[in-house]
């Protein structure tokens, strides 16, 4: 019985209709302060951060590429988490989180690869080298396509959600030998700026405006995948009472 | 803490290194966006298909009740 107890909010957590609910509260809030994070560290990067003596004026893209890439990496554990609790508990809302963390995967990861690409050119005179850190982070963008392309790939929803699961757990490979690859090959791009042990590699006045950015994606992580996580839940749930009687007292408030 | 640039002109060149910075950022921001977008337009989506849906089913379920017996509404 108190096993029972014990267990009810972990399937509460489970229930898409708690889920939407919840999170219908949590969202103005959760879009004021990503906004208003994101705004702030951007302009407070571009803007007034000092220049970097050797790289000049192109390493403020920094203030894009090391957030991004940050949650490129972070996401990949998230979408991987989700589909293990999916796979073993059969948890609803964990397929559905799975599947909303592959586009958002994708995209942060386009984004880290895109702006160190161009960033690249006026620091290492190319766009684009195969270094172990570059190739690693390529791989992890396949990767996330891989999910985004096997979640639709099935006539059956379960047998989709199974496949691109267990495809996220196999991708875990990956992650650690992106972290270390700037330590086991010789690379042009440059170790972390950012170490758990130890003070960062910069200047608090550049980094500073860092943290503001990386903790402006974070909330922009969860902004986004919880935007998608509810309209997966409407659409899975869309014959199920609750979501007709949002929907109906929704079009009487028009 | 000040601005790092003397102008506007300056803030846009940067040195020379301004078309990678403001190429980098335009590009981010343009998927930052489209992120949030996309849900937000799906979600509409779905909440208007479900909407035709239960109009449907309310015409349906009105006129198979006036072709019946005459517990139909007569209004």
């Amino acid at each position: 019985m108190t096993s029972n107890r014990k267990w009810t909010w972990f399937h509460r957590l489970g229930s898409p209709r708690w889920f939407y609910h919840k999170t219908s509260q949590w969202l103005p809030w959760l879009s004021i302060v990503t906004g208003a994070l994101l705004i702030t560290g951007l302009v407070w990067g571009l803007a007034y951060a000092p220049e970097d003596a050797r790289q000049g004026n192109s390493f403020r893209i920094i203030y894009l590429h090391v957030p991004a890439s940050v949650l490129a990496l972070a996401g990949y554990y998230v979408m991987a988490i989700a589909g293990a609790v999916g796979l073993i508990w059969k948890m609803k809302l964990a397929y559905i989180v799975m599947r909303a963390a592959a586009p958002l995967g994708a995209a942060l990861t386009f984004i880290a690869l895109f702006t160190g690409a161009v960033w690249g050119k006026p620091t290492w005179g190319t766009y684009w080298v195969w270094d172990a850190r570059i190739t690693s982070m390529l791989i992890l963008l396949f990767l996330y396509l891989g999910v985004l392309a096997l979640r639709n790939a099935y006539n059956s929803y379960e047998a989709a959600n199974k496949s691109s699961a267990i495809l996220s757990l196999v991708g875990t490979v990956n992650i650690p030998i992106i972290y270390k690859s700037v330590d086991w090959w010789q690379t042009l791009h440059q170790p972390a700026t950012i170490k758990f042990t130890g003070a960062p590699s910069m200047h608090p006045d550049m980094f500073a405006p860092l943290l503001v950015m990386i903790v402006g994606f974070y909330s922009f992580y969860a902004l986004v995948l919880i935007l998608y996580s509810r309209a997966e839940v409407l659409q899975r749930e869309q014959k199920s009472s609750w979501v007709r009687e949002l929907v109906t007292d929704k079009r009487d408030r028009r | 803490m000040k601005i790092q640039f003397q102008s506007l002109q300056d803030f846009m060149v940067m040195d020379g290194h301004g078309m990678y910075v403001w190429l980098a950022v335009l590009v981010s921001l343009w998927v930052l966006v489209s992120l949030v977008l996309r849900p937000l337009s799906q979600h509409r989506k779905i909440t208007a298909s479900i909407e035709r849906q239960l109009q449907g089913e309310k015409i349906g379920y009105l006129s198979s009740n006036r072709r019946g017996e005459s517990d139909a509404p007569n209004s």
